[in-house]
C-alpha cells in the first residue's frame, strides 16, 4: 500500500507542534539539525509507517552519493549512475502494480521514500547543484531534512538545493504578529481544502459524467478546485515552515490571472516549475545552443519547452493523460513564445509594452489562458475507459 | 507577489492595534471550526441527493 499523508489525523499535526515546540528554542546550528532530522524520521516511522532502518539507509546511500559527486574523477561516473539508478528507481515506483507486487521486501520502503515524487525532485536538484559545484554537499542530518521534510511531503513545495543550504543555520526569532501570520496561513489552508474545495467538489463536480452546457460549467469550477486543494497544501507547509523557522517556498501566485501560458507557470506550481527550468529546460537549451553556435533560439527552445513539459507530464503519473497534458502544456508555452517573438518583431519592445497594457487584451488573454488550462486538467481525470465502452 | 502578498505586508506594518488583532484571530477560530467541523461530517452535512 503507498503511504498517504492525511490532514485530518491528529498525528500530523502532534508532530508539526512537536516540531515548533522542540525547533524554537535551539540557538546551536548542528543540535537544530539533528533535532529537525528526528522529527522528520518520526514523522515517517509514526504517519507514513515506513520502517525508520530502511528509509535511513536509504538516506545514506544518497548522503554518500552526493559527496562523492565533488570526487575528482569519479564525479561523473557518480554522477551518471546516480541519476540512473535515482530515475529508474522512480519509474519503477511509478508504474502501475510494481511496488505494490514488491510486498514487505526490504525494497518496497526504499521505493516508497525515493518514490516520493518531490523526494525525486530534491534528489536531482541537488545532485545537479553539487555536480556543478554550486553548493557543498550536506551532512547526514541535513540531507534527511532536504530529503523528506515532513510538512512539504504531501504535495511540496520543491524547495530548491540552493534554498535550502542558503538559509540561515538558526532563523530569527519570529513575532508575535509573524507566528499570527502563520497560523493564518494554515488556518486559510484548511478553510481552502476541507471547506471551500470539499463543498464544490460535493456539491458541483460529477467527475464529468455530464454533457452539454453543465460539462463546460463543471470544467471551470474543476479548474477552481483543483487550486483550491493544492494550494491549500502549499498554504499549511508555508504556514507550518513559518512557525518552525524553516523556510518554506511560496508556490503559487493567483494562477487565474495569467495572461498567457508562460505567465501561468510563473504563477502556478511556483516551485516545480523553476525546477523545471533549473533541471531540464535551461540544460537542454544550453546544450542545443552550444551545439548551434548560439543560432536558432527559437527552434531550441521550442525544442526545449517540449521535451520539460513532455518529460513533467510523465513525472505526474506515467499515462497517456498525463502525457497528452504534458504536450498540451508544451504546445501552449511554445506557441506563447513564438507569439512573443513575432510580436516582438512586428510592434518593437514600446509596442508590445502598449499592447499589453490595452485592457481589452488583458482580459481577453486571461480569459484564454483560463480556459486553456481548465480543459487541460480535463484530459487527466475524463472517464476515458468508460466512453470507450 | 505571490498570493499571500497582503499577509506578508502586514507582517511588516507592526505595531498593529488590539481590535486588529482580534478580528484576525476571531478569522482564525472561525476557519478552523468549519474545517474541523465539515472534516469530521463528511457526507453527512450534504443532502443526499445531490
Amino acid at each position: 500500500m503507498n503511504p498517504t499523508i492525511d490532514l485530518t489525523t491528529p498525528g500530523f499535526w502532534l508532530v508539526a507542534l512537536l516540531a515548533m515546540a522542540v525547533m524554537t528554542p535551539i540557538t546551536h546550528g548542528a543540535l537544530r539539525r539533528w533535532v529537525w532530522a528526528c522529527v522528520n524520521l518520526l514523522f515517517i516511522a509514526w504517519m507514513l509507517r515506513l520502517r525508520v532502518v530502511e528509509v535511513v539507509a536509504g538516506v545514506a546511500v544518497a548522503h554518500l552519493a552526493l559527496r562523492l559527486l565533488t570526487c575528482r574523477g569519479w564525479g561523473l561516473l557518480i554522477a551518471l549512475g546516480g541519476l540512473a539508478s535515482t530515475v529508474g528507481l522512480f519509474v519503477l515506483h511509478k508504474l502501475p502494480g510494481v511496488s505494490q507486487g514488491m510486498g514487505t521486501s526490504v525494497v518496497n520502503p526504499l521505493l516508497l521514500a525515493v518514490g516520493f515524487s518531490y523526494v525525486f525532485l530534491r534528489l536531482i536538484d541537488a545532485g545537479r547543484v553539487i555536480y556543478e559545484g554550486g553548493r557543498a554537499p550536506p551532512d547526514l542530518p541535513s540531507t534527511v531534512n532536504y530529503l523528506l521534510p515532513f510538512h512539504m511531503l504531501a504535495a511540496g513545495p520543491i524547495q530548491s538545493y540552493e534554498d535550502f543550504v542558503d538559509q540561515p543555520a538558526i532563523p530569527k526569532p519570529i513575532s508575535a504578529v509573524e507566528a499570527l501570520s502563520g497560523v493564518e496561513r494554515i488556518a486559510l489552508g484548511l478553510f481552502k481544502k476541507f471547506v471551500v474545495a470539499y463543498m464544490i467538489r460535493k456539491v458541483f463536480l460529477t467527475e464529468f459524467y455530464v454533457t452539454g452546457p453543465y460539462f463546460l460549467f463543471e470544467v471551470q469550477l474543476h479548474y477552481l478546485w483543483i487550486y483550491l486543494d493544492f494550494s491549500a497544501y502549499s498554504d499549511i507547509a508555508v504556514g507550518i515552515g513559518r512557525l518552525m523557522g524553516v523556510h518554506t517556498p511560496e508556490n503559487f501566485d493567483r494562477p487565474y490571472l495569467a495572461r498567457n501560458m508562460i505567465d501561468f507557470w510563473d504563477r502556478w506550481h511556483i516551485s516545480l516549475s523553476l525546477w523545471v527550468r533549473r533541471n531540464l529546460f535551461i540544460p537542454v537549451q544550453l546544450s542545443l545552443a552550444r551545439r548551434t553556435g548560439g543560432k536558432r533560439a527559437l527552434m531550441i527552445a521550442t525544442l526545449a519547452f517540449t521535451v520539460s513539459f513532455l518529460l513533467c507530464g510523465l513525472w505526474h503519473g506515467i499515462s497517456w493523460p498525463f502525457f497528452a497534458w504534458g504536450a498540451m502544456h508544451a504546445f501552449g508555452l511554445v506557441v506563447t513564445n513564438a507569439y512573443r517573438y513575432w510580436l516582438t518583431r512586428r510592434l518593437g519592445r514600446k509596442g508590445v509594452k502598449a499592447y499589453k497594457e490595452k485592457l481589452i487584451y488583458r482580459l481577453l488573454a486571461q480569459l484564454g489562458t483560463f480556459q486553456y488550462v481548465a480543459f487541460s486538467l480535463v484530459i487527466i481525470v475524463y472517464p476515458w475507459k468508460d466512453l470507450w465502452s | 507577489m505571490t498570493d499571500q502578498s497582503d499577509n506578508a505586508a502586514s507582517v511588516r506594518s507592526e505595531p498593529m492595534p488590539p481590535w486588529r488583532w482580534a478580528y484576525r484571530l476571531l478569522r482564525v477560530v472561525v476557519m478552523l471550526l468549519m474545517a474541523y467541523w465539515l472534516s469530521n461530517s463528511g457526507d453527512a452535512f450534504f443532502y443526499q441527493g445531490f
